[in-house]
């Protein structure tokens, strides 16, 4: 063996087999799973080598090559310029080592089959203090020792030792006061007072791994510094402990700029949309991306009204992280399905350590309405005094006509003993109107009579106390108990590590028959990553959820939250007997009673879930490799209507009972040429080149039956009459060519560019194909010389992209010309022309422009400003057509578009950072201007209006002025022949107006959480600004002055106006008064501005002094709550349930939910 | 290393070599061209264009229904029901009632007839088949046109030149498409209406046309024949007062079927595919128009059942709700005869006010499945009585066919009247009694411009007792739906209703 040693020169060997060069953040990741077991095996490896001139990095990959051995070590602790000659024949590598760094300022450990090199710090100058020698051991928290930490003196870090083998170490000090630093790459560093000690031992803890360092973009992961996209990352730690059936409900008020409703109905798909709304006729949605699969995510029960959702079937435990991606650089990725943006969700893999790591999550909770979405109520007596009044008033009406009323009423209030109408006075009228209550709310007795003299001769009579206090509300909400288990493993060996889990969660509705119930099962794979020839992994999830819950989005009468604002309060849910009452008053919604049809009637939605994806990898050198990625999307989905033969519905057919059986299978397969390679240390260039294809099948069954013998047994065979069957499939693919490149410079320059090519099936065979492009840069000028003076300046980059990505027609074959078949004329099969072909349909085309700034202040602050304008041409719009073609309307790609434009800023500010208590606080705000243009007509729906320069959602109708405080009558402007405001009685010359929109101009999130010790205190609000919302609840239901007046009727119409009361807000109340129209204005229109607190947690972290004791890792515990408090004008509406701004009494109300849970690691 | 990579790239080339995966088809529809790859494909496309004239908006309701409304016959409950626009003449340019149905309906069959005629130019062989399908569309074409010019036009004396009543205002048909192509023009620039006696010229044109490609053909159950053709082109020569023309047509027609012997009609008439009943649309248990059938609309929830000891006794669960009531008038006529049987077909309900119609009610208790008649013997019979009386000086011949229509009913002879016009009054008076809600009446009085009075009930108000024909509605509004899409036909409302205006 000799040894020599030349000049500095800037040599650059060859390639070596496996190239090593690495980053820090793979470092940490490897280190800190090191395992010490059989280490010493590989120091008896020989080496045989012979080179010159090399540098040592060049050295080490020439060993590594010639060997199984792995380098660990910090790029930039190296010296790349000295370089060294060495010959060795079948030497044992300890030795080649010993003498190759015998000089060098390099110490070297093997581990295992890893060497690991650490720079010595310079020898210290002889000590003339009193020096010490310490020595002791260093081990982790499960207690098995660490080699290879680095320990030095914090005073005079040059003087540094390295841990063995077995974690131990010496040191000499000298001073018997220094501080000794421990500090290993994936562990936190810890400082210690030596205090004259010869003997320091030690538990590292270690370092939490912060995925929000790094960005997935479902073809890769990228450094979040090197990200040249827009896209926000939610981490795991905001996942794990939110009481949520599905992984999206979480993203409102962690996302800027994404907005999300939805309902509180266990299980239910909420609606996300990323910087405003892009489409009329296509999906606005956007693509969920799992682990690199396209998800599919349509409902499969063939009824809106009853959709399952394929989301609420992943554990939300299993998530790592979620990625958000809103720009062209990042959703120009997905082409034609890019338009609303991509959340990518990567699950939790395993890691090699070890020992295998257990994670036991419990929460137990409880779920109330919450009390902002709940409608106050009038009791018995109120609504008495409302229908009462009202219905005097009405019956004076019928007699003095439209006209005269209004003096005829005030004539009569004014004199209500000498006054008469009719030949009745006040007195008399009213009498007269208790009458008419006395035959309206009858109630039925055990004789099969009625009890119905609730009023005689103007006095209470023998039946009043039979009437009800019923609040219908209350009686179909309930406290529903909520609770879920989760158990996972994460471990892992040399060549595979793997994460598992399994989950049962079941959370019960506050509507009474509703709930989720989820059992769900994950299984993960990996390969060992690197240094393999092969790399493979496979991602394996099954689940069933079962979903109950009324119907929703429609106004059926069997929907319990619908019917219970429809039922007066003092109809009494059962009647004496115990039995339901099924006689409503006026036989409201078909005597539906909500109770017994929230008890009786069943909407199940169970739904199992197969997601799984595998990859194979070919590491062609150590800078290319070709990946091949299959994966499976399975499901099977039911649903089942039950309506039970008592009552409602069932009653007219004795029962009926809908079944319907679906399954959808998508097979996707993503071929990958990945690269990824460093010139000079300097210039990066990674990216891909690929060819992606997907396939979808869908096929379905349904059948109906009627007449079934008992409610028992509600399954089809028992059906005397089977109704119907029908069934379907459909299929559709597509095939694509994928690539992506990204440049970086000194890291500190940033390019990428990617294309895509689609071609789908669901275009004409000449009209396939689509094509994607996107351009990025970003330059981080921190980075900068001129910027080392800005010390303040932890972080600033600047980044900018422009491209263009599409989304598809909803419509799968709508190309071709068909004949729909499944018709018959006499029992003979029979087809009519269905489709008309529209050959030249094509893609909406969505161009993006996105520019940001983001950096980190004085160590403490992070910002982010980004501004972005997306505009979506080429509008897909069921234009309509004259009849005689023998369509109606046909789907083309209009001249119409809508654009998008917003800016979106973070603030994000560690407050107070001492030792002991930490507080910080985030802010974030998100600006919208959505905007039609190109549109040839207005399009004008009963409030809503869209038209050229404005929103998508615009409010349009007669604006409100207001009652005639002399009358009490509704009055509507309008503008007369000088354009002044007029005012008007009659509804008729009322004018429609653009009356603000449904979407906030400003939305965002306020965070804030406070640490102390082991307590941990947060809360989150969400807020709103700038937009309006209708009461289409009050409107309909239960603000209608007495127009139906068999309803329930809410507490703010006690003020209405009449001859005795001329400062009510609320016109005069007259039953069944009026034309419906009348309520369509302004007056439920209200400013939409809220503030939400929608999660506040205390969590506690156990102490390890006592986790230790029971053999237990870590250990916390947290009681939180959802939904707590809103502000906003209009009572009884939670505003985060509808995107179109409606208070609908169809809505199922939002939920507060209370948890406590309690998280083990072992 | 090599052999792993080979087997990794032929993997992968497996996997991602499919190279069809791009072409789908879907499984409950169609490709056009593979529908008209035989004649067995055509039939199915054939079998839709039944299906279609089934429908509430079209003969399953809506044709019968409208005529009910405007006719003497029937008054619509005052709200929330069905026609009572129509019952009122109350329809507008903008709210014209059913009108936009009826529209879009009878178009889409139309396009449906053209796409059919079009396809089946390319089936090869099969002639005899062809042919036979060929005429069934072209005549259901006819039809089609036929009906709209009813809805949506003034009848011949009216709207075409040399009619008695004939002026500029109302000479506008319907627009016209023949081809397919025209369809598909119509998508970009609609057609106009065209002026009624060339539509009229048209719809004679098909039917005849049809009666050629049908002549070979045997009669099936549901499906348009040679005679239901013949019959129906004689409806048309009537329309048109071509009395020649009309008996030529209905000569060939009348063979068809016999008249239903008096000891039997009552438990005969309603029966599906009876002697008399020369075309026919069915229905069946699993394939019923429910509480859209005409059934449901005119009947009472009373057991109709001819024979059975509960007819006529109203049960809680009973089928329909009727909507309309029969009129004062028509129960008059109807009893009239003290012989005649036809008076089963109308009865008081259980509060006196209204009265059902049992002219639909189903076999067996089943009332809501029925069948829909298009063309009966009667008809034609009394369609050749009208043309005898008006072009033959010897009215014994009139008399006869109008005799075997009244004897069939009334086991009694009918006596020939004086007078050319009595019996003209006669026959129309048998027809009304005949061919009650089966779409004849009020178009009868209108094709004739005889006035007519209504019983003030229900929608029927004094303003509308008495018909003119003076009012706009007795057509239908050109929709607002098609004068929005169609710039061609905004300047051609019919008259009396609001020129189109942008909203």
């Amino acid at each position: 063996m000799k040894k020599m040693q030349t000049r500095p020169c800037r040599a650059y060997s060859g390639i070596g087999k496996i190239l090593r060069i690495m980053k820090i953040t793979f470092l940490l990741m490897v280190v800190c799973g090191l395992t010490v077991s059989a280490a010493s095996i590989s120091q008896t490896k020989k080496v045989t080598l012979t080179v010159k001139n090399a540098t040592l990095l060049d050295i080490f990959k020439e060993i590594e090559s010639a060997t199984e051995l792995g380098f660990l070590y910090k790029n930039d602790q190296i010296d790349q310029r000295q370089t060294y000659s060495i010959t060795a024949e079948d030497e044992e590598v300890h030795n080649v080592l010993d003498a190759l760094l015998q000089d060098t300022q390099y110490h070297f450990t093997i581990i295992e089959n890893n060497v690991v090199i650490t720079a010595i710090p310079k020898q210290a100058v002889a000590a003339t203090q009193q020096q010490l020698t310490i020595n002791g051991k260093v081990i982790d928290v499960n207690g098995d020792p660490l080699p290879g930490v680095n320990v030095y003196s914090k005073a005079q870090p040059q003087n540094g030792v390295i841990t063995g083998i077995d974690g131990s170490y010496t040191i000499t000090v000298d001073n018997t006061n220094a501080i000794l630093t421990f500090s290993f790459i994936g562990f936190v560093s810890q400082d210690v007072q030596v205090a004259g000690r010869s003997q320091i031992n030690i538990t590292l803890l270690e370092e939490q791994v912060d995925i929000e360092e790094v960005v997935v973009t479902g073809y890769g992961q990228v450094a979040k510094e090197a990200y040249t996209g827009s896209a926000s990352v939610v981490s795991a730690r905001k996942i794990e402990d939110r009481p949520v059936a599905s992984f999206q409900d979480v993203l409102r008020g962690n996302s800027p700029g994404t907005l999300v409703t939805g309902t509180g109905q266990p299980g239910v798909m909420n609606s996300i949309r990323l910087r405003g709304i892009s489409s009329m006729n296509a999906s606005n949605a956007p693509l969920y991306v799992i682990d690199g699969v396209i998800m599919d995510v349509a409902n499969m029960s063939g009824n809106s009204d009853y959709a399952t959702n394929p989301l609420n079937s992943i554990n939300p435990s299993d998530i790592q992280s979620m990625t958000v991606l809103k720009d062209a650089a990042s959703a120009s990725l997905y082409g034609s399905r890019g338009a609303n943006g991509v959340i990518v969700i990567t699950t939790k893999q395993g890691r090699k350590m070890d020992k295998p790591k257990y994670s036991l999550d419990v929460q137990v909770g409880v779920a109330q309405i919450f009390s902002g979405s709940k409608p106050d109520l009038v009791n018995k007596d109120e609504f008495m005094e409302l229908w009462l009044e009202g219905e005097m008033h009405y019956q004076i009406r019928r007699k003095t006509g439209y006209d005269d009323f209004f003096t005829e009423i005030q004539n009569i209030y004014a004199d209500k003993e000498g006054y008469e109408v009719s030949g009745r006075n006040y007195h008399d009228w009213y009498e007269y109107a208790q009458r008419q209550f006395n035959s309206h709310f009858r109630i039925a007795n055990p004789d099969g009579g009625y009890y119905d003299e609730f009023f005689v001769d103007g006095e209470q009579g023998p039946d009043f106390d039979k009437l009800a206090d019923t609040n219908w509300y209350d009686e179909v909400t309930q406290s529903a108990p909520f609770q879920k288990y989760n158990l996972s493993t994460q471990g892992g060996s040399n060549n595979v590590s793997y994460y598992a889990s399994m989950e049962y969660f079941n959370q019960q509705g506050i509507l009474i028959g509703s709930a989720l119930e989820r059992y769900s099962l994950r299984m993960n794979l990996t390969s060992k990553p690197k240094g393999q020839l092969l790399h493979w992994g496979i991602n394996n999830m099954v689940s069933y959820s079962d979903q109950e819950g009324p119907r929703a989005n429609a106004y059926g009468y069997a929907m319990p939250q619908y019917t219970a604002l429809a039922v007066a309060p003092v109809a009494p849910v059962y009647l004496e007997d115990g039995s339901y009452n099924l006689s409503l008053p006026k036989n409201v919604n078909g005597n539906q009673n909500p109770v017994a049809v929230a008890e009786n009637n069943e909407y199940k939605r169970p739904q199992t879930k197969i997601l799984t994806t595998g990859f194979l990898q070919l590491n062609l050198t150590d800078w290319i490799n070709i990946n091949n990625r299959t994966s499976l999307d399975y499901t099977h989905a039911r649903r089942r209507n039950w309506y039970n033969k008592d009552f409602g519905d069932g009653l007219k057919n004795n029962g009926s009972l809908y079944e319907r059986d679906a399954r959808r299978r998508k097979l996707m397969n993503t071929t990958l040429v990945q690269f990824n390679k460093t010139f000079n240390n300097d210039h990066n260039i990674n990216g891909y080149l690929g060819f992606e294809v997907e396939d979808l099948n869908y096929e379905y069954v349904t059948a109906y039956g009627v007449n079934f013998p008992s409610n028992e047994t509600n399954y089809l065979s028992a059906a005397a009459t089977p109704s119907s069957v029908s069934g379907s499939r459909e299929e559709y693919s597509m095939t694509s060519m994928l690539s992506a490149i990204n440049y970086s410079y000194l890291d500190r320059y940033y390019l990428s560019a990617n294309l895509r090519s689609d071609e789908s099936s669901r275009f004409a065979e000449d009209y396939r194909r689509g094509t994607f492009w996107s351009i990025s840069g970003a330059w981080r000028i921190s980075g900068e010389a001129f910027m080392d003076n800005a010390d303040f300046i932890d972080n600033l980059k600047l980044k900018g992209s422009y491209g263009t990505n599409g989304t598809l027609p909803s419509a799968i074959y709508a190309w071709q010309s068909l004949y729909s078949v499944g018709g018959a004329y006499m029992n003979n099969p029979a087809g009519s022309p269905s489709f008309k072909a529209n050959e030249e349909l094509t893609w909406e085309e969505n161009k993006v422009f996105n520019i940001a700034l983001e950096g980190r202040l004085f160590n403490r602050v992070n910002l982010g400003v980004e501004y972005y304008n997306r505009k979506t041409e080429n509008l897909l719009q069921d234009l309509p057509v004259s009849s005689t073609s023998g369509y109606t309307s046909i789907l083309e790609n209009s001249a119409a578009s809508l654009s998008n434009k917003g800016l979106e800023i973070n603030v994000g500010a560690d407050l107070l950072r001492t030792t002991d208590i930490r507080w910080n606080l985030d802010l974030s705000l998100a600006t919208l201007k959505n905007e039609f243009s190109g549109l040839e007509s207005d399009i004008i729906g009963s409030t809503q209006i869209k038209r050229n320069g404005e929103s998508y959602y615009t409010w349009f109708m007669p604006e409100w002025a207001g009652i005639d405080q002399s009358t009490g009558e509704q009055q509507w402007y309008y503008t007369d022949e000088n354009g002044n405001n007029g005012i008007t009685k009659d509804f008729d010359d009322a004018e429609k107006r653009v009356l603000g929109k449904a979407l906030p101009d400003i939305s965002g999130s306020i965070a804030t959480s406070v640490s102390w010790k082991g307590f941990d205190l947060s809360a989150l609000f969400t807020y709103g600004l700038g937009h309006h919302v209708m009461d289409y609840t009050g409107r309909t239901a239960t603000k209608n002055d007495g127009y139906r007046d068999y309803r329930g009727i809410e507490r703010s119409q006690l003020n209405r106006w009449t001859p005795d009361n001329r400062t009510g807000i609320n016109p005069i109340r007259v039953n069944s008064s009026s034309t419906w129209d009348r309520y369509r204005s302004s007056r439920y229109l209200y400013k939409g501005d809220y503030l939400k607190l929608k999660n506040i947690k205390l969590q506690y972290s156990i102490p390890k002094v006592l986790t230790n004791r029971i053999n237990v890792g870590a250990a916390t515990i947290f009681a939180q709550a959802e939904n707590l408090w809103v502000t906003t004008e209009l009572d009884g509406f939670d505003p985060e349930i509808s995107l179109s701004g409606f208070r609908d009494p169809d809505q199922y109300p939002t939920a507060t939910t209370y948890t406590f849970g309690l998280k083990v690691n072992f | 290393m090599k052999k792993i990579s080979i087997i990794f790239l032929m993997m992968i080339a497996f996997l991602s070599a499919c190279d069809d995966v791009l072409d789908k088809k879907p499984y409950t529809s169609m490709p056009e061209e593979d529908v008209f790859m035989s004649a067995e494909g055509a039939q199915v496309a054939l079998e839709g264009i039944y299906n279609a004239l089934t429908g509430e908006d079209y003969y399953g309701r809506l044709i019968y229904a409208f005529e009910a409304s405007k006719g003497p016959d029937f008054w619509v409950e005052d709200t929330g029901n069905r026609f009572e626009r129509e019952n009122a003449y109350r329809e507008s340019s903008t709210s014209g009632g059913y009108a936009g149905d009826a529209w879009d309906k009878i178009y889409d069959v139309i396009f449906a007839c053209n796409s059919l005629l079009e396809g089946i130019k390319s089936i090869q062989g099969e002639e005899a088949e062809v042919t036979r399908i060929r005429g069934e569309a072209t005549a259901i074409r006819a039809l089609a046109y036929f009906d709209l010019m009813r809805l949506f036009a003034y009848p011949p004396i009216f709207s075409v030149p040399g009619g008695e009543h004939y002026a500029e205002k109302y000479k506008m048909g319907v627009p016209l498409l023949l081809t397919k192509q025209e369809h598909l023009d119509a998508l970009i620039n609609p057609p106009g209406r065209e002026d009624a006696s060339v539509c009229y010229d048209q719809i004679v044109a098909d039917f005849d046309a049809a009666i050629l490609d049908l002549q070979e053909s045997d009669i099936m159950r549901g499906k348009i024949s040679y005679e239901a053709a013949n019959a129906l082109l004689g409806r048309v020569h009537l329309y048109l007062g071509e009395w020649d023309k009309a008996i030529e047509a209905c000569t060939k027609a009348k063979d068809a079927g016999d008249m239903i012997a008096y000891g039997i009609y009552t438990s005969t008439y309603f029966k599906p595919f009876n002697n008399e009943n020369i075309w026919e649309l069915g229905y069946s248990e699993t394939d019923h128009l429910g509480s859209n059938s005409l059934n449901s609309l005119v009947r009472n929830p009373t057991v109709d059942i001819p024979g059975h000891p509960d007819d006529g006794d109203v049960l809680d669960d009973g089928i329909g709700y009727a909507g309309y009531g029969g009129s004062k008038s028509l129960q008059a006529i109807l009893n009239a005869v003290p012989s005649d049987l036809r008076s089963y077909l109308i009865c008081d309900n259980e509060t006196g006010r209204k009265r059902g119609i049992r002219k639909y009610i189903g076999v067996n208790g089943a009332h809501n499945v029925h069948n829909i008649p298009i063309v009966r013997l009667p008809e034609v019979l009394l369609t050749l009585a009208e043309a005898e009386a008006e072009s033959n000086s010897d009215l014994s011949m009139a008399a006869g066919y109008l005799n075997e229509v009244y004897k069939a009913r009334t086991d009694s002879e009918y006596e020939l009247p004086a007078t050319k016009e009595q019996l003209i009054e006669d026959i129309l008076l048998e027809r009304r009694k005949e061919l009650v809600l089966e779409g004849h009446t009020f178009w009868d009085y209108f094709r004739r411009a005889i006035p007519f009075e209504r019983e003030e009930e229900g929608n029927v108000n004094s303003e509308v007792a008495e018909i003119d024909y003076t009012q706009p509605q007795v057509v239908y509004p050109i929709p607002q739906n098609e004068m929005e899409a169609n710039k061609n036909i905004r300047g051609q409302q019919n008259p009396g209703y609001d020129p189109y205006t942008d909203q």
